[in-house]
């Protein structure tokens, strides 16, 4: 498996793990085992959107992402 | 059977459009009842080849058109008189059951209609019976098979409305759109959609995928129909909160005026991301609108098309979670993978980036209605690529940024690509439809018409043309 590099990987992994750790907690090992790719693609996904910049004020357009 | 004045022969009342019907109708060159007929005869010849139904009301449809016929004096103050219709199998009618393709719900007969679809028998409409939907109106492929090619996804979640509009099984059907699921199945299946504007038309009555997100709109053969069915379904509706802001249109009269060419902007960044004979054959399309007249502009966006996809996503799948957590305690197993991966993931995503993905949603919305205050509408391909096979119901990457946004789209064919059906999407501001009905019709009498799907039967014995 390739290494995650770059803050966006760091935040993806990061988050892969949280989601595997509720997963298992929510819905069992097994399950958890299953739903592998689907975390991997929802924490990728949510790592994305937890990298964007948004101001303050949610009216303001401005919006940076990294 | 005399010929129509729109130049379709009634010998063959299946292949009319609604419009095209109700105008025969009027003259009394087709009967109700016998346009009922016609279209039963229709899906008993070519729906083992489509399997665009989950039932059909065949004795209902006949007994209410038998009474439609008896009602003719009333037909002027009804703009859908005796027009059979197809509804998604996650809208209730009174006394059909309503299964959203959950095997456990094969017997849930709800006690009333939705919103929709009275609105729909009080304009004169028949209901028909029940297309397939993909289960819960997401992502798991159906059973359906494209016209044009058995072997590629009809797209969905409106999988069977779309099919059987393209298959002249019948002139107008219900779908729904949280992402894609009334645009993409139109566009793989050569035929029109609508989204409308978000809380245009009533959710009441249809189960939902994620509340936030669900439009119901008309899929048909013509910018007419679809403008008929939407003057019928839009308005404010008690039972719905999202609809109260709704502003509702003459939306027969913009498709009658059509305008002057229009004024697009051409969102280059999904040009780019669509493949290649997809993206050729819409600019190809916009080459011959700016001949006619229309002016075509350029647009890269700021947000990332990506991060906008992103945002509608998480939404959807923390919301579908959210309304699924209790049926999915009791009956997990009997999802579909897709489906209950969808469920289950969504409930594990942090408070925090669902905020977050709305606040995308609003920065998104900012930038669109911004790009819109000098064009009269965004222009794009409906969908990436041209339908795929029945492992995967497409790409819903083009059509899901205006359900996130709530900005109507309709989509129109602009040809065929080997054989399979290429859509040009547009976009305008919230409760513009009347101004995106003008232009589509303009669009429509430009671009050529796409001919019948031919319906080879493989490995049987009958043949539709």
């Amino acid at each position: 498996m390739q290494e995650p590099s770059g803050p966006s990987h760091e935040r993806a992994a990061r988050i892969q793990r949280q989601l595997a750790l509720l997963a298992e907690l929510r819905w069992g090992a097994e399950r958890a085992q299953a739903l592998d790719a689907e975390l991997a693609a929802t924490a990728e996904m949510l790592g994305r959107l937890e990298g964007v910049r948004l101001a303050p004020d949610a009216a303001d357009p401005f919006l940076t992402s990294e | 059977m005399e010929g129509t004045t729109d130049g379709v022969s009634a010998d063959l009342p299946y292949e009319l459009t609604a419009s095209e019907a109700l105008r025969a109708i009027r003259r009394r060159t087709l009967g109700v009842v016998e346009l009922v007929r016609a279209v039963l005869d229709r899906i008993d010849a070519i729906e083992p080849q489509v399997r665009a139904w989950v039932m059909i009301d065949r004795a209902g449809a006949l007994a209410r058109a038998r009474e439609l016929e008896r009602q003719f004096e009333d037909m002027s103050a009804r703009p859908l008189f005796g027009i059979p219709v197809g509804l998604k199998d996650i809208y209730d009618a009174q006394g059909l059951p309503t299964t959203a393709g959950f095997e456990p719900w094969k017997g849930r007969v709800p006690p009333a209609d939705a919103t929709t679809v009275a609105r729909l028998r009080q304009a004169g409409a028949i209901i028909l019976g029940k297309t397939v939907t993909t289960q819960f109106a997401f992502a798991d492929p159906p059973e359906t098979r494209n016209p044009w090619n058995p072997e590629r996804t009809p797209g969905g979640s409106s999988s069977g409305s779309a099919a059987a509009v393209a298959a002249r099984m019948i002139p107008l059907a219900l779908g729904s759109q949280t992402a894609g699921s009334i645009l993409r199945p139109a566009a793989y299946c050569g035929v029109l959609g609508l989204k409308p504007t978000y809380g245009l038309v009533s959710r009441h009555g249809i189960v939902p995928l994620a509340w936030s997100l669900d439009h119901p709109g008309p899929i048909a053969r013509s910018v007419e129909d679809l403008a008929r069915a939407l003057g019928v379904l839009a308005g404010v509706d008690p039972c719905d909160p999202a609809t109260r802001a709704a502003r509702v249109g003459d939306y027969l009269a913009a498709v009658r005026h059509p305008g002057p060419p229009p004024v697009c902007l051409r969102l280059d960044d999904f040009f780019a991301a669509a493949e290649p004979p997809v993206s050729s054959q819409v600019s190809d399309a916009l080459d011959l609108l700016a001949r006619h007249g229309a002016e075509i502009r350029h647009a890269r966006l700021v947000t990332d098309p990506r991060l906008v996809a992103d945002a509608q996503q998480t939404i959807m799948q923390v919301e579908a979670a959210e309304f699924h957590a209790a049926l999915h305690a009791e009956m997990a197993d009997h999802y579909a993978p897709r489906m209950r991966a969808l469920v289950e993931t969504g409930a594990l995503v942090p408070a925090t980036l669902y905020v977050r993905a709305r606040r995308v949603g609003q920065r998104f919305r900012a930038e669109m209605l911004a790009l819109l205050t000098d064009v009269d509408c965004l222009v794009l391909p409906t969908v990436s690529n041209l339908a795929p096979d029945r492992s995967t119901t497409g790409d819903r990457r083009f059509q899901a940024p205006w359900s996130l946004i709530g900005f109507p789209a309709l989509t129109i064919p602009v040809g065929l690509v080997d054989g399979l059906p290429c859509g040009l999407q547009v976009v305008a501001g919230p409760w513009q439809e009347e101004r995106l009905f003008r232009i589509a019709r303009w669009i429509e009498r430009v671009l050529p018409p796409l001919p019948t799907p031919r319906l080879g039967l493989r490995g049987g014995s009958v043949s539709m043309q």
